[in-house]
């Protein structure tokens, strides 16, 4: 066998343990070890082992995202989730749909100061969902919102999912987030029209509540002033130059965490909590950290990323074909494995592919583009049923709302993704211009 | 969500869990930490690199931490090695259940079984790689340490081997706890992801 024929028969047993329940990190960790040692030999895939784990692990870039996760649980149990959707409410509420509207906002201003989509999800529900199902929203728009809202946590920098790509990609971070910004606001925006058009079909979907004054809506924006000074303080310090993106990570933990402290959120309980799924979660990660690590040296040994890149480019297609095929990979890949795990096992393979493309943009623009497309596209399997995972976190949290329900709900969130999606490979501009203005 | 980890939970298992928590905690403080100290060092610089701040006296005083990034690089390490037994215990390791979704119980369990053997094997190779790597870094002549704290880095690399060394213990629990669900009830319902 040739070592591009091993690589795929490895990748074929990948599949089968992933199918068989294996944990996505383990799996990459056995074929890529085993996959290693078929090519390079026994001795040299053990010598790989004696480092590898402390090298990756200590890497300071990585050092992100711990850092973002606890800044995340920090400000999941400082009760800010609470203010933000109130301070949406008092100026949409008003409006047919406005309540679901708000829960959009309110989880748009959360990802600002979280990186991940199922915290925001489910910290959102908490306080939305009541309000929704109170004001009589069904509960497939109550819930269809707040699944496809919590995806906003992390198409809206700061991002887990978008700091991992430019690890693998060697990619600028602080461009990556400046480029994801208007992406993120046209989700938020194309959320809210979804569902104004979907109340405008089903107005029996939701109720309207009453008007608030100016001076209400004005007074609730003080209570969310925390949320901007984080976000301005991690994301600002980041542009500007004052620190590293790995210290903003540090300083929005610090920043949350006392944001708790203050709010007296912080007890014993909540403290604990918060450590725990901050331990949960890194560790969750960094084993497919490790895994996909194994993978790619098994991948350049097999020279497998590079037959692919150059049998591809003699294909004779046009770019923008291929790059509209692995979107399709994605969304299809999305359906069954997590947003994370699909990064860290596609963009070695993909990445080199479509840096070999021709766009008219420089490598760098190809790289952003192709990395917010990424983001984007693997968040929609967040909410694709049959594994939507934001779709289950809301759902098993609104009891009465059977699972059809919400993925119904999810419906017109869904369309809305594919039009921005649609919008985003059709003009790079949107993504770029950021970037153009910034630096 | 935490104590996620139910149905006829032994003595060894309990045990087995508050170690795994303790371990958890003590990198979340480590993470902690780390938050203080970047603050502290970016305060620090930020009055180094301006000037009217330089002039007050009650602040001049305070300088950036130094090999705050080293810190963070070996802090981190040390977090994430102590978090992966926890993670493990709970069972939060993250799989692909599409394929499976409606398979009964204790076909799960198998599966777990299976799927906590090839960890297991993956996880003792690793731990003795480790420990033949730390070995090394200790036993070298010229003795590879950080940069400006000079912290030699067969230290790290020793504590986290000892993590991973829990981490292969806990991995022997878990084959052991699915195989006997396996024979039992099969896996509990809604513990994965």
């Amino acid at each position: 066998m040739t070592a591009v024929e091993i690589g795929g028969v490895a990748f074929l047993i990948l599949f089968v343990l992933l199918a068989i329940r294996v944990p996505i990190g383990v799996a990459m960790m056995a074929v890529g070890f085993g996959g290693y040692a078929a090519i390079a030999g026994l001795n040299p895939a053990l010598n790989t082992l004696k480092t590898i784990a402390y090298e990756r692990y200590s890497s300071y870039t990585f050092s992100i995202v711990p850092l973002f996760l606890l800044m995340g649980e920090f400000a999941t149990i400082g009760g800010i989730s609470q203010a933000l959707f109130k301070a949406a409410n008092t100026w949409l509420g008003h409006r047919r749909g406005g309540i679901a509207m708000a829960a959009i906002g309110a989880c748009a201003g959360f990802g600002a100061i979280a990186g991940s989509s199922l915290a925001t999800a489910a910290t959102m529900a908490q306080v939305a969902l009541p309000e929704m199902r109170r004001y009589g929203y069904s509960g497939a728009l109550a819930t269809g919102t707040l699944a496809a809202g919590g995806t906003l946590g992390i198409l809206i920098p700061p991002s887990i999912v978008l700091v991992i790509y430019a690890i693998l990609a060697e990619q600028n971070i602080a461009k990556l987030f400046a480029a994801a910004f208007i992406p993120g606001i046209l989700a938020a925006i194309g959320y809210m029209i979804a569902i104004a058009i979907y109340v405008r079909l089903y107005p029996d979907d939701a109720k309207v509540t009453e008007r608030q004054s100016y001076a209400v809506r004005f007074r609730s924006l003080l209570d969310i002033w925390p949320v901007l000074v984080i976000f301005l303080l991690v994301i600002g310090g980041i542009y500007l130059g004052i620190f590293t993106p790995t210290e903003a990570a540090a300083v929005g933990a610090f920043g949350t965490g006392m944001l708790a402290f203050f709010r007296k959120k912080l007890n014993w309980q909540s403290f604990t909590l918060s450590i725990f799924n901050t331990a949960k979660a890194t560790a969750m990660i960094f084993l497919i950290v490790l895994g996909a690590e194994l993978i790619n040296r098994f991948l350049v040994v097999t020279r497998l990323p590079r037959f692919l890149a150059d049998s591809i480019s003699s294909w004779q297609v046009t770019p923008i074909v291929i790059m509209i095929v692995i979107l399709i990979i994605y969304l299809l890949l999305g359906c069954v494995m997590d947003s994370l795990s699909m990064i860290l096992l596609t963009i070695p393979i993909f990445f080199p592919i479509v840096m070999g493309l021709d766009f008219g943009l420089t490598a760098e623009e190809t790289a952003i583009w192709f990395g917010i497309m990424t983001l984007v596209v693997v968040e929609v399997g967040l909410i694709t049923p049959p594994v939507g995972l934001n779709v289950f976190i809301i759902n098993s949290m609104a009891k009465d709302v059977p699972m059809m329900e919400s993925f119904r709900g999810v419906l017109p969130f869904l369309i809305s993704d594919l039009i921005r999606i649609a919008l985003l490979v059709a003009f790079p501009a949107i993504t770029l211009a950021a970037l153009w203005w910034f630096f | 969500m935490t104590e996620s980890v139910s149905t006829g939970r032994g003595g060894l298992e309990l045990i087995l869990l508050r170690l795994s928590q303790a371990l958890a905690m003590l990198g979340g403080l480590v993470l902690i930490a780390l938050t203080f100290i970047t603050v502290y060092s970016i305060i620090g610089r930020s009055i180094v690199k301006t000037p009217w701040l330089r002039d007050i006296d009650l602040i001049n005083w305070w300088r950036p931490i130094r090999g705050d990034f080293e810190l963070i690089e070996i802090g981190t390490a040390i977090a994430i090695f102590s978090f992966l037994p926890y993670c493990q215990m709970v069972r939060g390791n993250v799989i692909v259940d599409f394929f499976t979704i409606r398979t009964h119980p204790k076909v799960k369990a198998a599966l777990a079984l299976f799927a906590n053997l090839i960890f297991l094997l993956l996880c003792t190779l690793l731990t003795w790689r480790m420990m033949v790597g730390t070995h090394e870094y200790f036993s070298a002549t010229f003795k590879q340490s950080s940069m400006l704290l000079k912290i030699p880095i067969w230290q790290p690399m020793a504590l986290a081997t000892g993590f991973m060394s829990f981490l292969t213990l806990v991995c022997l629990f878990t084959v052991y706890r699915s195989a006997r669900e396996m024979f039992g009830q099969g896996e509990p319902l809604g513990v994965s992801a």
